[in-house]
């Protein structure tokens, strides 16, 4: 009995303690702090350290810290700081080797790339480190050796080893964007680097060139061309010299490649309906996906290939439809607005990206599978069509007539921090980014 | 004979476990009353939550000093400035007192004759009712004289003693307590300072806001993210302790909310007022604006 009435005391105090420990918490309330002042992480990227002297030493510890930040705010996640506010000299130690952190976090910087540029004999050998400057931690830390040429590509693997650090994915560094100029005076295929540098012409067909479509290993390249009096869909190698051409009668157009397959779907009028059909890479039909008299156009692949997306004029106004490979099922997507038009569903599945008008003016638009939307991202600036995602989501390329003629124009999957990728003569039109090169 | 005395067991074990369950829900019950009043004795908290509206007077309390401080520097001052302190609040509370006490005295002679009377006839109880009432109302005020002067002297009493112990340091910190606005703070039993501590809440809050960078592209686009951090201040605004009450399970907003609370240190010193050596604070961190 004793040491059951022992055993009680305790119990009690212990229980007694948990008790005063709940309210003791409650010593204080918390107050709601629900808005990020910053919607981006501020990083530092300091001017980096001349290891070796020279011109080319000079040159490229100011062009390549410069080349890193402009890289790393494209993708919309880092705010720079301003050097002119930097605590510290790049060419002492305390800027590269022995970092005092403090410097970094009394001016705001949750992140600082630091980097020592040595050049000998035209080679040259840049090493880059980010820090975590409130952890005090190295987070990443590489050594690059190349040419003095290399300074892009050096720049470019060190920023995907950045944002592979900081979410996992290693972002869009490694992609293009193909898209349709009229800067010979004919309507041509361009492909440029995700940031818009080096456009280069892609064909030469002297006639119309429309609907670029990458496959998923980024080495196709399939397009519609009027090079032969009539829209013909052209399956083309960017590395080789091959190609294959799909000449049905009527229109062959708006190619869309399955996932991670040497397959695409088109839409085909040859039974004077266009329809949509999947076909091989080598432009044999493999089998015939939608069943409605009127305009079945623009198919877009869900990631897992076991959706299709496409506008349809079945309800009497063109509307994105979704189509159930398996069980043959479509249903409506869009319900808002009269002409909803040029899907692209999104890599990670959740949103589909399209054009849509309003009040004679065409807007970019998401919808989310999970029914939230549609949001519009784009708002009184001319017209924007044609939006096409970022393999990592994140970015969504699309054109706009905000300055005129027609552009080429970055947002974020949210709609912010809208930039114009490049300025060509002629209008640019129909961008769709590239997935990740592979072998680069 | 196992078999037949085995029924006799499980008859004695159901006894047994009876007798065990009542004591084990007698031994609950107790324990749950002991817990009750356990944190009812031990935890004010809940109590004083409650109080300060009742307790008025405790606002009176902290505004009077602060009126009376930045003229009374000196003992002698302090002295001075009792008499308005007295007039202006309590003065026609003991003009009353007079005025009773007066009437009290022949209320006492009248209500002993109605107890007898009341017995023996009714017109006799209608004819002394108006001095029934009288005597009820002097009784009031008789009360009402007993408890309130009471009230007043302790007012006054503590008002003596935290001039007496503040005017000292008035005097060294003349220039201080002027700007701050809040002499003769008495700690935590202030309700002023107590607002004072909120306001400084909400001011380190919004600091803390101002400071916090995420990028809600890095999170995934996940808006149901939330956590709940809690610092503890110095006296000189430095923060001396972080530590999560709760995290989103997100390491990035996690730290990033972290990042936002070491960016604002130092923070502004607690108020003058704020006895304690340190204040605790909460944050609930959350994206609820991002949709927005």
């Amino acid at each position: 009995m004793r040491n059951c009435w022992i055993k009680i005391f305790w119990l009690i105090v212990i229980m007694s303690f948990w008790a005063l420990q709940g309210v003791a918490r409650a010593g204080y309330d918390y107050i709601d702090i629900s808005h990020p002042f910053l919607r981006k992480i501020p990083i530092a990227v300091p001017l980096f350290k001349k290891v070796s002297s020279g011109h080319e030493t000079d040159q490229l510890s100011k062009s390549a810290p410069d080349l890193l930040a402009e890289t790393l705010e494209f993708t919309g996640y880092f705010k720079l700081l301003d050097r002119e506010a930097f605590l510290v000299n790049p060419q002492t130690d305390a800027a590269f080797a022995s970092i005092n952190f403090h410097d970094w976090t009394s001016i705001g910087a949750e992140l600082l790339v630091t980097g020592g540029v040595l050049v000998q004999d035209n080679l040259v050998e840049i090493e880059l480190r980010l820090y975590d400057t409130f952890k005090e931690q190295l987070l990443v830390g590489k050594r690059y050796k190349g040419r003095v040429e290399d300074e892009r590509k050096i720049i470019r693997r060190f920023c995907s080893e950045v944002i592979y650090t900081l979410t996992g994915d290693r972002g869009i560094f490694n992609t293009k964007i193909a898209f349709v100029s009229t800067g010979t005076g004919n309507k041509e295929i361009y492909i440029c680097e995700f940031d818009g540098y080096n456009p280069r012409q892609l064909t030469h067909t002297k006639s119309i060139t429309l609907s670029p479509a990458w496959a998923s290993d980024g080495q196709w390249l399939a397009y519609t061309s009027y090079a032969k009096g009539k829209p013909d869909l052209y399956i083309k190698n960017l590395r080789e010299n091959r190609s294959y051409v799909v000449a049905k009668k009527g229109i062959n157009t708006t190619p869309a490649w399955f996932p991670n397959k040497f397959e695409l779907a088109a839409t085909l009028s040859f039974s004077d309906d266009p329809e949509i059909y999947l076909l091989t890479g080598t432009g044999k039909i493999i089998k015939r996906l939608t069943y409605n008299k009127g305009i079945d156009v623009s198919p877009t692949w869900s990631p897992d290939g076991k959706s299709v997306g496409f506008v349809s004029k079945r309800s009497g106004t063109p509307q994105i439809y979704i189509k159930d490979i398996d069980s043959g099922q479509v249903k409506r997507l869009t319900f808002q607005g009269r002409y909803n038009t040029q899907p692209s569903w999104s890599p990670k599945g959740d949103k589909m990206a399209y054009s849509g008008m309003e009040n004679g003016h065409n807007n970019i638009f998401v919808i989310g599978f999970d029914g939230q939307g549609p949001i519009q991202l784009t708002h009184n600036e001319g017209d924007n069509e044609s939006p096409s995602w970022s393999p990592d989501g994140n970015l969504i390329v699309f054109t706009s007539t905000r300055e005129g003629p027609s552009r080429i124009y970055v947002m974020t999957s949210y709609g912010t921090d809208q930039r114009r990728l490049l300025v060509l003569k002629g209008r640019q039109t129909e961008p769709k980014w590239s997935p990740r090169m592979v072998n680069k | 004979m196992n078999q037949r005395v085995l029924p006799h067991n499980y008859l004695d074990r159901e006894k047994k476990e009876e007798r065990r369950a009542l004591f084990w829900n007698f031994t609950a019950s107790l324990i749950c009353h002991l817990i009750v009043f356990s944190v009812l004795i031990f935890a004010p908290g809940y109590a004083k939550g409650k109080k300060p509206s009742l307790s008025v007077i405790n606002v009176s309390i902290v505004t009077l000093p602060s009126q009376g401080k930045l003229p009374l520097p000196d003992k002698k001052n302090a002295v001075e400035s009792k008499k308005p302190l007295v007039t202006e609040k309590k003065a026609p509370k003991i003009s009353t007192k007079t005025q009773p006490k007066n009437v009290s005295k022949p209320s006492a002679a009248v209500s002993l004759d109605p107890k007898k009377k009341v017995k023996t006839s009714l017109k006799k109880k209608t004819f002394k009712s108006e001095k029934v009432v009288k005597s009820a109302i002097d009784r009031i005020e008789k009360k009402v004289d007993e408890s309130r002067p009471d009230e007043i002297k302790q007012a006054l009493a503590r008002l003596q003693k935290q001039v007496e112990e503040t005017g000292p340091k008035d005097l060294k910190n003349q220039q201080n307590i002027k700007s701050s606005g809040i002499p003769g703070g008495t700690g935590s039993d202030s309700k002023k300072v107590l607002e004072l501590i909120d306001i400084y809440r909400i001011e380190i809050a919004y600091r803390i806001q101002k400071n916090w960078a995420f990028s809600d592209q890095l999170a995934g686009g996940r808006t149901d993210l939330e956590a709940w951090v809690a610092i503890k201040v110095m006296k000189n605004g430095e923060i001396k302790d972080v530590w999560f009450d709760k995290r989103s399970g997100n390491s990035y907003f996690d730290e990033a909310a972290k990042n936002a609370i070491m960016k604002s240190n130092p923070l502004p010193p607690l108020p003058l007022a704020y006895v304690r050596p340190y204040c605790e604070a909460g944050f609930h961190f959350t994206l609820s604006g991002i949709d927005k």
